[in-house]
Formats: C-alpha cells, sequence, structure tokens
C-alpha cells in the first residue's frame, strides 16, 4: 500500500518537475525573444518569408472555419429565436460571440494545429539534422533567426486572420440566417451593426494577439528541445499542439477577465 | 608550437551515461589530423566539443590559445568565426538553394563582403568541388555525393582556421570518397588550415592525414603517426588503424 502511495506520488511530482520545466523554458525563451526584438536584429529576409508561409497559406482554411462557425452559431440560436420572435437580436448573439469568444479561439486552434505543427515540426527537424547546430558555428542565434521572425509573423498573421474570419464569420452567420431561418439577410446585419460590437471585437483581436504569441512560443520552444531523431519530432509536435491548446484556453480566461 | 587545439580532462554524461570520459585531445595547427574509433567512441562528441557546440560538464577546452567560455556569446561567436564544420549529417539548410547555402557563411557575418565578391567567392567554391552548375538547384535536386561536395564547399568559404569534417565521405561510394579526401587535403595544403576529419576510411586517411587520434569508449587512447600506431602493443589502436575501407 505504501509502495503504491510512493509510486503514484512519484508520478505526480514528475509530471509538476515536467510542467515546471516547460514553463521555466517557455519564460525563459520569451525573454530572449524581446532582448532579440529591442533593438530590431533579427533577418529581415526570414520575417518576409515566415509572413508569406504563416499567414497567406493559412486564408483558405481560416475563411472555411469562420464561415461555418458563423453559421453554427447562427443555427443554434435559430430555434430560440423563432419561438421569441426576437429576429432582431440575432445578429447581436452571432455577433457577439463569434467576435469576442468563439471566433479568435477556433481561428486559434486551427491556427495552432496548422501553423504550430508545422513550425514544431520544421524547427525539430533542423535540431535533429544538426542545421541549428550549424547556425550556431556559423555565428548565428537561432532565436534571432528563426524564432523571432516566427514570433512576429505568427502574431501579426493571427490578427490579420482574425480580421478575415470576423468577416467571414459574419457572413457565414447572414447566409445561413436567410437560408436556414428564412430571416432576412438584412435584419442580420442590421442586428450586427446596431449591437455596436466594437468592443467586443477589439476584446477578440486582443486575443488573436495573445494567442499569435503563446503558439509562437510554444510551438518554436518544442522545435528547439527536441530529442531524438524523427520519433523525437513526432512527440514534440503532439506536446506542442497540446500544450498550445492549453495556453490558448488560459489566455482567453485571462484575457476575458481582465478586459470585462 | 602552440595547439590550436587543447582540450584537457573534458566529461560528459548523456542521462546518466558517461559519453565522454576524461578525454584529452591536442591538435598542433596546419596538419590534417584524423580521429578514428568504433562508432560510439566519441568521435562526434569530441568533434562538437571542440566546434563549442557541445558544453562539457567538466574539463577545459582551450581553442586558439582561448578557454572557452560559454557564458560569453562575444567571445564564443570570434571563436566560431576561425571554425568550418561539415556536420556528419550535413546540415544543409533545405530552405536555401546550393548558392545560399554555400554564400551563408560569409553573408551572416558582421561584415559581410561586397556581393560581386560573394558571387566570385562561391563560384571558385563550387568550381573547386566540382559542381560549377548547381548554383540555382535545391538540395532535393542533388545526390547524396553532391550534396556532401556542397556541405563541403560551405564548411571551407570561409577559410577558417580550423576545419572540422565528420565523416564526410559517409554513404559515398569509392571513388567520390577518394575525391572528398583529395578535395580536403588540397584545400589544407592551399590554406595552411588545421583540418580534423572523423571517419572510418584509415585507408584513404593515410593519404592526408598526418597524425592519428584514436577514441574508445569516450576517451583519446593513441595520438601519433600511422605507423606507430599500426605497431603499438594495444590491440585496439592496431585494430582501428589497420581497418581497411
Amino acid at each position: 500500500m505504501t509502495r503504491v502511495l510512493l509510486d503514484v506520488l512519484g508520478t505526480f511530482g514528475q509530471v509538476i518537475l515536467q510542467a515546471c520545466r516547460v514553463v521555466g523554458g517557455l519564460t525563459v525563451l520569451q525573454t530572449r525573444i524581446l532582448l532579440a526584438m529591442f533593438p530590431p536584429d533579427f533577418d529581415y529576409d526570414e520575417t518576409v518569408r515566415q509572413f508569406f508561409k504563416v499567414g497567406v497559406k493559412s486564408v483558405a482554411v481560416v475563411v472555411a472555419t469562420a464561415l461555418l462557425t458563423g453559421a453554427i452559431m447562427v443555427i443554434q440560436s435559430g430555434n430560440s429565436v423563432q419561438e421569441t420572435g426576437a429576429t432582431g437580436l440575432v445578429g447581436w448573439a452571432t455577433g457577439t460571440a463569434v467576435l469576442s469568444e468563439v471566433g479568435p479561439i477556433l481561428i486559434g486552434l486551427m491556427f495552432s494545429g496548422r501553423v504550430g505543427a508545422n513550425n514544431t515540426a520544421e524547427l525539430g527537424a533542423m535540431v535533429v539534422t544538426d542545421q541549428v547546430n550549424a547556425l550556431r558555428v556559423l555565428g548565428m542565434d537561432p532565436v534571432r533567426y528563426l524564432v523571432v521572425p516566427r514570433f512576429l509573423s505568427m502574431i501579426v498573421m493571427l490578427v490579420l486572420l482574425t480580421c478575415i474570419g470576423d468577416l467571414f464569420a459574419l457572413t457565414g452567420g447572414a447566409i445561413a440566417c436567410q437560408a436556414i431561418l428564412g430571416i432576412d439577410q438584412r435584419v442580420f446585419w442590421q442586428s450586427v451593426l446596431d449591437s455596436h460590437l466594437l468592443d467586443e471585437m477589439t476584446m477578440g483581436l486582443v486575443k488573436a494577439f495573445v494567442f499569435g504569441g503563446a503558439i509562437s512560443v510554444v510551438s518554436c520552444y518544442f522545435g528547439l528541445n527536441v530529442k531524438g531523431g524523427a520519433e523525437g519530432v513526432g512527440r514534440a509536435v503532439n506536446d506542442s499542439v497540446v500544450t498550445a491548446a492549453i495556453s490558448i484556453f488560459v489566455a482567453n480566461f485571462l484575457v476575458t477577465t481582465i478586459w470585462i | 608550437m602552440e595547439p590550436v587545439v587543447e582540450i584537457a580532462g573534458v566529461s560528459k554524461l548523456f542521462s546518466g551515461t558517461p559519453v565522454l570520459q576524461d578525454c584529452d585531445l591536442r591538435l598542433e595547427p596546419g596538419r590534417v589530423h584524423g580521429l578514428v574509433g568504433p562508432g560510439g567512441s566519441g568521435k562526434t562528441l569530441i568533434l562538437k566539443t571542440l566546434s563549442t557546440l557541445l558544453r562539457p560538464d567538466s574539463g577545459s577546452v582551450i581553442l586558439f590559445g582561448t578557454t572557452v567560455d560559454y557564458g560569453d556569446r562575444d567571445g564564443l561567436r570570434a571563436l566560431r568565426d576561425r571554425i568550418g564544420v561539415q556536420f556528419q549529417n550535413l546540415a544543409l539548410f533545405d530552405f536555401l538553394n546550393v548558392f545560399d547555402n554555400v554564400a551563408f557563411p560569409l553573408v551572416m557575418t558582421p561584415d559581410p563582403p561586397p556581393t560581386d565578391e560573394i558571387d566570385q567567392r562561391v563560384h571558385e567554391a563550387l568550381v573547386e568541388v566540382g559542381l560549377p552548375e548547381t548554383a540555382h538547384l535545391r538540395l532535393p535536386e542533388l545526390s547524396g555525393g553532391m550534396q556532401r561536395r556542397v556541405a563541403l564547399a560551405r564548411a571551407a568559404i570561409s577559410g577558417a582556421d580550423l576545419m572540422v569534417f565528420d565523416d564526410p565521405t559517409g554513404g559515398l561510394d569509392p571513388v567520390f570518397s577518394s575525391r572528398i579526401f583529395v578535395l580536403i587535403g588540397e584545400l589544407q595544403e592551399r590554406t595552411g588550415s588545421t583540418v580534423v576529419l572523423a571517419s572510418h576510411d584509415v585507408d584513404r586517411m593515410t593519404r592526408i592525414c598526418g597524425r592519428f587520434h584514436v577514441m574508445d569508449q569516450g576517451r583519446r587512447i593513441y595520438s601519433g603517426n600511422i605507423e606507430d600506431g599500426r605497431e603499438s602493443e594495444d590491440r585496439r589502436i592496431r585494430t582501428f588503424l589497420t581497418v581497411e575501407a
């Protein structure tokens, strides 16, 4: 019995220690990123390449996610709206939920799955093939050359993608409103405009900013700390996606609490 | 003559397992040094140590008369500027083409040369390794042997004082292997740099290496010329130095 209890405590302790190691490592990496950015001393060509890779190639998946999310929000609220006859509130309900909560979170999670996982795999492969060591021996700081461009591009692009996503989510909502609930689209758009959702939209964009930073730091951390070969890269990608998802929910809670 | 590399009492543990044990190594300048030993004997680790990429748990590393201080970034960068490395798995940047890979050490220096000079030096480096027409190609378009030659060109282009080659002919056929060794020998003769290369191809190494160092179980067990090593009383040394390719 005592042995079992000790084993459980030991396992629990290892989990706590591992979590502390990850949090410590993330904090150190975040600090190094900030130090590398002020004054700006990073590779501009690599930054431009990352902007394209991270942003442009993610537009399609974000548009699809946003369109469906907006439509689902309208469908979910459809019954209540039709029962109460409060059709004028459908735009407000959809806009509030999509702009401040569901949109940034879903786009953040999609972004993490697509860009964050890819980033961890790419950096992990560079570690196991000694490309990161090659940078070091050529006098380059991997944080300046590899991490800062990814950090900047993920933050900027996630904010821009969230803007695009907001627009398409509302469009999806309007289409669903007309096609499924039979409520005129103009009623939906008028409801959105009347609801003065600038505050919700701003909060959503602030969240996207924070999520972009979290996803980039987490994905770079796990990528640069890969141990072993291909198996290690797979493990790192898995850890990265899970940790990024947790970070998104924790950050969402904190931003919402502070904002409200 | 002051050694280029002086490693003393270096030890390293990986997950509690000793991979380098009280290892020392001394490389005199202006020669080609061969590093041999069985797989897992610590050859790659000692090369990473003298390239400043692996921080030992104990012991000292002196490069060009300066003790390596791993906390001093500027000092490390100054030392690394004098070292060229070809890694065991090449470590070419797969997001760059051949030209950009070879030019990388020149472009990324704090004070890069003019573009014309970079173009010329990259062209010369590629001609030297027999790949003058490949500058615009992406890495996947090259064979394994061609990629090794690109890595050789990148390691050599900056004219480093110390050039490190980790298994430069791994996986190559005998013709390409001989060609690579000849290129390394010519490179050393032309630049006067200190070269250290690890390989299992002792036969071909004897053509260019003036001094051999034998590693076993994380320790250096022999340093000297090939003839004395082959007559050593230690069977391990004789075995490693008489292995034919």
